[in-house]
C-alpha cells in the first residue's frame, strides 16, 4: 500500500469520527485540525478520493457535499437518526442514514408526485416502515450513477 | 433516486423510460448492505463484482443494475 492510500484511509477514519462526534460533515480545515496534519495533504487526499469516488464534492470545490449517506447541507430528506437530524440527498441514502450510524431513525421527505408528506421509521435492523406506502425510483441504470451524480 | 407515496405515483413522474421502481423493502435492505459499514475504521468502497452480487440477491434488475 503506497503512502498515499494509507493517507486516504486515516483521512476516511477522520471524517468517519468527525460525523459521528460532532454530527455534520467536516471541512478540510478541520479534518486537518482533527488529525494534526497539513491543509495541503489533507486537500489532495480530498482530491484522490474525488477522483476515486469516494465522496461527491461541491460544485468547483473539493469540499465534500456528501460522504455518503451523509449530505453537507440541507436537502429534501431529512433523517433523524442517533439523537441528531442529518440530511440526505436521496431516498437511497436517507435509509442508508440509520445503518451507518448503528441506530434505529426516521426518515422524512414528500413524495415527488403529489407532495404528500412520507415519514418512514427504520428500526436499529433496518426493517424499514412508512406511513402509508412508499417505493423508491432509480431514475438512471447502475452503469450511470456518476455520469451525473448531482443529477443521480 | 426519489421517493414516492406508490408505484403509480412514481408512474406519473418518470422522467425517463430507463429508470426502475423498487419496494421499500428492497430499498432498505439495499440501504443498509450499502452502507452498514460506511463509518467503520475498514470501510471501503464496494467492488464492481461485489456490488453486482449485492444487486442480484436483492432480486433486481440484471440489465439495469449491471455496472459492466
Amino acid at each position: 500500500m503506497t503512502d498515499d492510500a494509507v493517507f486516504d484511509g486515516l483521512v476516511r477514519q477522520a471524517i468517519a469520527a468527525s460525523i459521528r462526534r460532532r454530527g455534520v460533515v467536516p471541512t478540510i480545515a478541520q479534518i486537518a485540525s482533527d488529525m494534526g496534519a497539513a491543509p495541503a495533504a489533507v486537500d489532495a487526499s480530498f482530491a484522490r478520493m474525488i477522483a476515486a469516488h469516494v465522496f461527491i464534492p461541491k460544485r468547483e470545490s473539493r469540499e465534500i457535499y456528501s460522504y455518503n449517506p451523509f449530505c453537507a447541507e440541507p436537502t429534501d430528506f431529512r433523517v433523524r437518526s442517533d439523537g441528531r437530524e442529518w440530511w440526505a440527498l436521496c431516498g437511497w441514502d436517507a435509509l442508508g442514514i440509520p445503518a451507518a450510524l448503528g441506530a434505529a431513525g426516521t426518515v422524512e421527505t414528500s413524495c415527488a408526485d403529489c407532495g404528500d408528506r412520507i415519514v418512514i421509521d427504520v428500526d436499529r435492523d433496518g426493517t424499514a416502515v412508512s406511513n402509508g406506502g412508499a417505493v423508491l425510483n432509480i431514475g438512471v441504470r447502475a452503469l450511470d450513477f456518476w455520469t451525473d451524480i448531482y443529477f443521480t | 433516486m426519489r421517493l414516492f407515496r406508490s408505484e403509480e405515483h412514481a408512474s406519473r413522474s418518470r422522467r425517463s423510460d430507463l429508470s426502475q421502481v423498487i419496494t421499500l423493502d428492497q430499498a432498505a435492505r439495499l440501504a443498509r448492505a450499502w452502507y452498514v459499514k460506511k463509518l467503520t475504521p475498514g470501510w471501503r468502497r464496494h467492488t464492481v463484482e461485489e456490488a453486482e452480487a449485492l444487486f442480484t440477491q436483492l432480486g433486481f434488475d440484471k440489465d439495469f443494475w449491471r455496472l459492466q
